[in-house]
């Protein structure tokens, strides 16, 4: 396994759209092993999404298991998602978001408080769930990714997107 | 490279954002940090710029005195010394802390003074008024050795004593 490299904002990259996987053969689950360990070996760990690392393919991962949040109430654990799609959506929720990709800035973004999705599994096999809160937000957050949107994107008003000030030794 | 703090505030109006920053490109500056708002009908403007040339405050004050004057402004600047660029302090954590209530003299000095005194650093702060309702916005940086308990416990003094309401929530962001 390797940590691939995450591109950053301005990298035009990040705004391209991504393909859906049709072929959930080696190949995939070779790279799909690669973003994990990507994602395990950033700073949250929580989600990841391919084209961050310059794969246009619609493939996430989330894990907002190992997490503590206070919206952090329900998730799933590890969930590597293909070709996602929100069918039902329910309330809204602001939450500070950062991003491996922009690593300068956070922001408050709302996203819907509770989401169903229908997605492919490893296999391609095609699954159903519902979640909240926190999970739900790296969800979008990662999905966003899919259609070239960062979270800046999304943030409310001027006052909701912060530079990082914090001065640390 | 050099650094320079500008404020520059008068009456609103368009063409003050464009008409100063049109004169800071000619110039070839960066801004690289800015607030500009409206505050009542006055628009305020505060910049720090860097500059790849050798140009003075003064030269910058002169290049600024035409919008100055068409606009009506008031234009300062000062020049940011390299010690003060560098003088990067610890910070333990980040804070949001929110007052709000009937509005009343004392309101923004009786929050300050409490956290001046427990030495925490400002770093962002509005305040809004509307009929009677009056908000405070701030940001504030925790040095290490201040406990959320402590603060949260003078906080809670302080909206006994001044019949406000305060909130106080750690400032985290979830790398996605």
């Amino acid at each position: 396994m390797k940590k691939l490299e995450i591109l950053r904002y301005p990298d035009e990259r990040l705004k391209k759209q991504s393909q859906p996987v049709i072929d959930f053969g080696k190949d995939f689950k070779e790279f799909v092993d690669n973003l994990l360990y990507t994602m395990k070996n950033s700073p949250a760990g929580v989600g990841i999404a391919a084209p961050q690392v310059n794969k246009h393919i619609q493939t996430i991962i989330v894990d907002a298991s190992g997490y503590k949040h206070k919206y952090n109430k329900t998730n799933h654990g590890l969930m590597i998602l293909s070709n996602p799609r929100i069918i039902a959506h329910d309330g809204e929720i602001i939450i500070r978001e950062g991003c491996l990709s922009v690593p300068d800035y956070t922001g408050n973004v709302k996203r819907h408080y509770w989401i169903k999705v229908e997605a492919e599994d490893i296999n391609g096999k095609t699954i159903t769930f519902d979640t909240e809160g926190f999970e739900a937000v790296v969800i979008q957050h990662e999905m966003d990714h899919l259609i070239g949107k960062l979270f800046i994107d999304r943030v409310a008003s001027p006052k909701d997107i912060f530079k990082r000030k914090v001065y640390k030794k | 490279m050099r650094y320079f703090i500008i404020t520059a505030f008068g009456k609103d109006q368009p063409g003050i954002v464009a008409g100063i920053t049109k004169i800071l490109y000619e110039e070839g500056l960066n801004i690289e940090d800015s607030t500009m708002t409206r505050l009542n009908n006055e628009f305020a403007v505060m910049l720090v710029v860097q500059s790849d040339d050798n140009i003075s405050a003064e030269e910058l004050k002169k290049a600024l005195s035409i919008i100055e004057k068409e606009k009506e402004l008031t234009i300062n600047v000062k020049e940011i010394t390299d010690e003060a660029l560098k003088d990067k302090k610890e910070v333990g954590a980040v804070y949001n802390i929110v007052v709000y209530g009937a509005d009343k003299p004392g309101i923004v000095y009786n929050v300050a003074k409490l956290l001046a005194d427990k030495n925490i650093n400002i770093s962002d702060l509005r305040t809004e008024k509307s009929n009677d309702l009056y908000v405070l916005i701030s940001q504030v940086e925790f040095p290490p050795e201040v406990s959320e308990e402590e603060i949260e416990a003078e906080l809670n003094r302080l909206k006994d004593e001044m019949n406000i309401d305060v909130s106080m929530e750690k400032q985290e962001s979830v790398e996605m």
